[in-house]
């Protein structure tokens, strides 16, 4: 199987992805991970410029 | 379409814990893959330590072979310990005959996969995971973690820290999560979090290469439900004494939320992978989640391994693999050979596992090689000089202390390399012990015992536990007094282990034939604290007495304890079988079945109940099917069978054994006690024409004016009996004590010669020039007790055949008795040259014969 093949099976749709912080969203692996830990970075810097 | 294949490895699963859960729905996934493929019983080796463990199922070789032999190993300049790496394996994994073969390999997490080997494909090493759990420290990647080195950008941030779970992650596994103190710095939270977090990191590097890569097999590992089971078992439903019932409440759902957040990674792996993938989860060994689970460990090398049960678990899933269905007989070390078969390519005959071809729709012959090791070429393994290199990794270190699975390594760095080395060649005798290889391990341990002794590290290293081991191994030479030397030394020696010796004294006298010696140290330690295994080993033991209702007491109570025990099944079975309540039989062995299918000893009971029934067509198919399980008893088994063949022969049901053939080869036996006409019949079978196999060392004397017709070797016959193919088509006399020691190779044909106890012992009492009139009380009940022993062992022997001859009838009747043996025997022989034998005049003067 072609590696483009290959990425075309996974449906990636960022809407299904839990970014909750719950096991769901843990137990999804990396997308998951890596967007939840970017929106956490989000939120934090958020505050610091808010408190600023 | 290629055919790729996803191992996936839990430690420590059960399918204990995982039933009730998937009977609850709580494991979707998992349910999903079983659904469609098959399942089992995985079996673990012993010592069933995980890095050894794993490296048997990525080799199919034991670990005397593969080498990691432990938790940790010394560094090749012998200057410090460090976590077991893969400088100790010294066998190809299934990964380098990938390589080899033009094939790519993923591997995430294996234990112990560190440094990365340069394999084609992608090696996610078991350091990966293993972070600072100091917020404020930096967790840099180690060279070696990540091969190759392009990917390390990718995974590096996708490791994760404890310190990044939020309660909603922790909440699922521990609700009242609140009322844990955190001011102490070594709270239970803290573990959990640093297991969470590397479950977290193995799963985010897995589906990364899942979606990210090419490859033909993958193989991913997590230590979540071993790591957390170490850590919360203890609180699991049902509460343990021991156990305060606040712990209980705030810790009790953690093991059961681990086996479900596993499977919640499985449900998104299964989603990452197409329908040709063949997928196998399976775990190493098992843990104990009833009674025997361990609060408090004992002092001895890596104890929480006391905690993992002889069987993990099997699933498969796959195009070429069977659907729905339950398998039986797998074990660990067939899983390289297995995955090695299902890419066709040859298994190395000197591998120790072989293809489980059950789990296979469509099988084809395996291919073989001598070995793997010998071939030429890239395999992508490490060069020489890396391996030398050193890594120490504190991190590493302080979990496995954590864990108990080493001690803290002491301060005085060659103290530490003292006791890793000694800990792991004490491994490397119990692998040999294992494999019932007990010269080696013999030898072994008793060089560690020197070396220990001859440097006076006896402070340091407790040589307690090897001459357990070395006890053990004696038992398994049959070298008693070995046993005994070496309990008597374990005694004198101060140690910090409790060890229970009673199994090991009571096996010493079982085999020394002092059973009544080796029940009471049984007895006595059940009086104190009970447990199912001495319920069960008094049930062997008073099973060996024929006390078949004291027997079946004894596996009672064992079943209670532990229900899911077959050899408990199988031992009650024997009981009723020996009672002749064969309905009762055939149902507790049939129990002994569904628990553990490939147990011979259980189909051939199950056999002989249902031949005693009457059902003689199943009884065939049970005989047959323990005879391909080739049991220890083969011989025994043969006979059986052939009794079935021959009852299936005959144009009516027959259940009897009236009818007596000549069989071919027999031995035609003349027992009985000591004084019970013996001698008689010897002489009769000589003149009717039986070749008698005799030394003539005993002459005739005035008890036995016409001899004794006696063959010196019987005597050592427990010791020897191969002699035994000599008298075959031959009549010999075998005292009755001696009989259990026939060997199940020849038919035989017993004439047992019985005669009233008391003229028994009178006879003698003068004989050995004692008043005859005194009775010996003890003898007279122990000769009744040997009658006794013979009937039951008569029904156990499908071999053999008994005639009972009664002395006096003997006398009385001559021509009819006579014609009885010759009819028994099956051979033309001289009825009157026989009956000729009986001096009246003689035998009157002894036994007040009723002329």
């Amino acid at each position: 199987m072609k590696k483009e093949q290959h990425k075309k099976k996974v449906i990636f749709n960022q809407s299904n992805i839990p970014l909750s912080s719950s096991l769901a969203h843990l137990a999804y692996g990396d997308l998951a991970f890596k967007a939840w830990r970017e929106k956490k970075e989000q939120e934090q810097t958020s505050v610091i410029e808010n408190e600023k | 379409m290629k055919n790729k294949l996803l191992l996936i490895g839990w430690d420590a699963a059960d399918w204990k814990l995982i039933g009730p859960l998937l009977a609850k729905g709580l494991m979707p996934n998992l349910k999903k893959v079983i659904n469609s493929g098959v399942y089992g019983n995985m079996s673990t080796m012993n010592p069933p330590y995980s890095p050894m463990l794993w490296s048997s199922v990525a080799t199919g070789k034991t670990p005397d072979k593969h080498g990691v032999l432990g938790f940790i190993e010394v560094t090749p300049d012998r200057k410090a310990v460090r976590p077991v790496t893969v400088n100790s394996r010294k066998s190809r994994a299934l990964w380098n005959i990938f390589h080899n073969q033009g094939m790519k390999s993923n591997l995430v997490g294996w234990w112990p996969s560190f440094p990365a080997e340069p394999i084609n494909g992608v090696i996610v090493t078991d350091k990966y995971q293993k972070v600072n759990r100091d917020p404020a420290k930096k967790s840099p990647l180690k060279e070696g973690t990540i091969h190759p080195q392009s990917l390390v950008k990718d995974l590096v941030d996708l490791r994760m820290f404890p310190w990044e779970l939020t309660k909603e992650h922790i909440l699922p596994f521990i609700p009242k999560a609140g009322k844990i103190d955190q001011t102490n710095p070594k709270n239970r939270l803290v573990d959990f979090s640093n297991v969470m977090s590397h479950a977290v990191s193995i799963q985010n590097a897995a589906t990364y290469l899942l979606r990210e890569t090419e490859w033909d097999f993958m193989g991913v590992y997590y230590d979540f439900i071993d790591h957390l089971c170490h850590g919360f078992m203890k609180f699991h439903p049902p509460k343990l004494d021991g156990i305060p019932d606040d712990k209980y409440e705030i810790y009790k759902d953690v093991v059961n939320s681990a086996y479900r957040f596993q499977d919640m990674m499985l449900g998104r792996k299964l989603e990452l992978i197409d329908e040709n993938t063949t997928v196998i989860i399976m775990s190493d060994h098992g843990f104990e989640s009833g009674y025997k689970r361990i609060l408090k460990m004992p002092k001895v090398n890596a104890a929480p391994a006391l905690d993992h049960r002889q069987f993990g678990i099997f699933v498969a899933m796959g195009p070429n693999i069977k659907k729905n269905e339950k398998l039986f007989g797998l074990n660990l070390i067939d899983i390289a050979p297995t995955i090695l078969h299902h890419f066709n390519l040859p298994i190395g005959k000197d591998m120790d596992g072989k293809v489980m071809m059950d789990i296979f729709e469509k099988t084809t012959t395996p291919k073989y090689i001598d070995s793997w090791e010998d071939v030429q070429g890239d395999f992508g393994q490490l060069k020489k000089e890396t391996r030398e290199e050193s890594w120490s990794d504190q991190e590493v270190i302080d979990q496995l202390v954590e864990l108990g699975y080493i001690d803290k390594p002491d301060e005085k760095i060659e103290n530490s390399i003292i006791k890793t080395e000694s800990d792991l060649k004490q491994n490397l005798a119990r692998v040999y012990l294992g494999k019932k290889d007990f010269h080696k391990a013999k030898e072994l341990l008793i060089e560690l015992i020197q070396n220990v002794v001859e440097s006076e590290k006896t402070d340091l290293v407790d040589i307690a536990p090897y001459y357990i081991d070395l006890m053990n191994v004696s038992l398994g030479l049959n070298e008693y007094d070995e046993v005994e030397k070496y309990l008597d030394i374990f005694k004198t020696i101060k140690t910090k282990v409790s060890f229970n010796t009673y199994f090991i004294e009571s096996n010493l006298y079982y085999n020394r034939g002092e059973v009544e010696k080796a029940a009471k140290i049984l007895e006595q330690a059940r009086d104190k604290k009970p447990n199912a295994e001495i319920h069960y080993r008094l049930g062997r033991i008073y099973t060996s007495q024929t006390n078949y209702e004291l027997a079946q007491e004894s596996y009672e109570k064992a079943i209670a304890i532990e229900p899911y025990k077959a050899k408990y099944h199988q031992g009650m079975a024997e009981a009723y079988f020996y009672l002749e309540e064969y309905e009762e039989a055939a149902d507790y062995a049939f129990t002994s079945i569904e628990l553990v299918k490939y147990y011979p000893e259980a189909h051939f009971i199950l056999g002989r109940s249902l031949e005693k029934l009457g059902d003689t067509e199943n009884a065939k198919i049970a005989l047959d099917t323990a005879a391909k399980l080739k049991p220890k008893n083969f011989e025994l088994l043969k006979r059986a069978q052939e009794n079935i063949e021959e009852k299936l022969a005959l144009p009516f049901n027959s259940n009897d054994r009236e009818k007596y053939i000549y069989r071919k080869d027999q031995v035609v036996v003349v027992s009985g006690l000591p004084r019970s006409g013996t001698s008689l019949m010897m002489q009769m079978l000589d003149k009717g024409g039986i070749s008698i196999l005799s030394d003539g060392k005993r002459k005739a004397d005035i008890s036995n004016p016409k001899g004794y017709y006696e063959y010196e070797p019987v005597m050592s016959m427990h010791k020897d009996n191969s002699w035994l193919s000599k008298a075959k088509n031959k009549g010999i006399k075998i005292v009755a004590p001696l009989l259990q020691y026939l060997s199940y190779d020849y038919r035989y044909k017993v004439i047992f010669m019985t005669r009233d106890l008391n003229e028994v012992i009178k006879s003698q009492q003068i004989m050995k020039g004692k008043d005859p009139e005194t009775l010996p009380v003890k003898l007279l009940n122990s000769f009744s007790q040997l009658l006794k022993t013979i009937k039951h062992w008569d029904r156990g022997q499908p071999g053999v055949e008994i005639l009972y001859v009664n002395y006096k009838e003997l006398l009385n009747n001559p021509i009819a008795v006579t014609k009885q043996v010759n009819d028994f025997i099956g051979i033309d022989m001289d009825n009157e040259a026989m009956a000729s034998c009986i001096d009246l005049k003689l035998y009157r003067n002894k036994s007040n014969v009723e002329a």
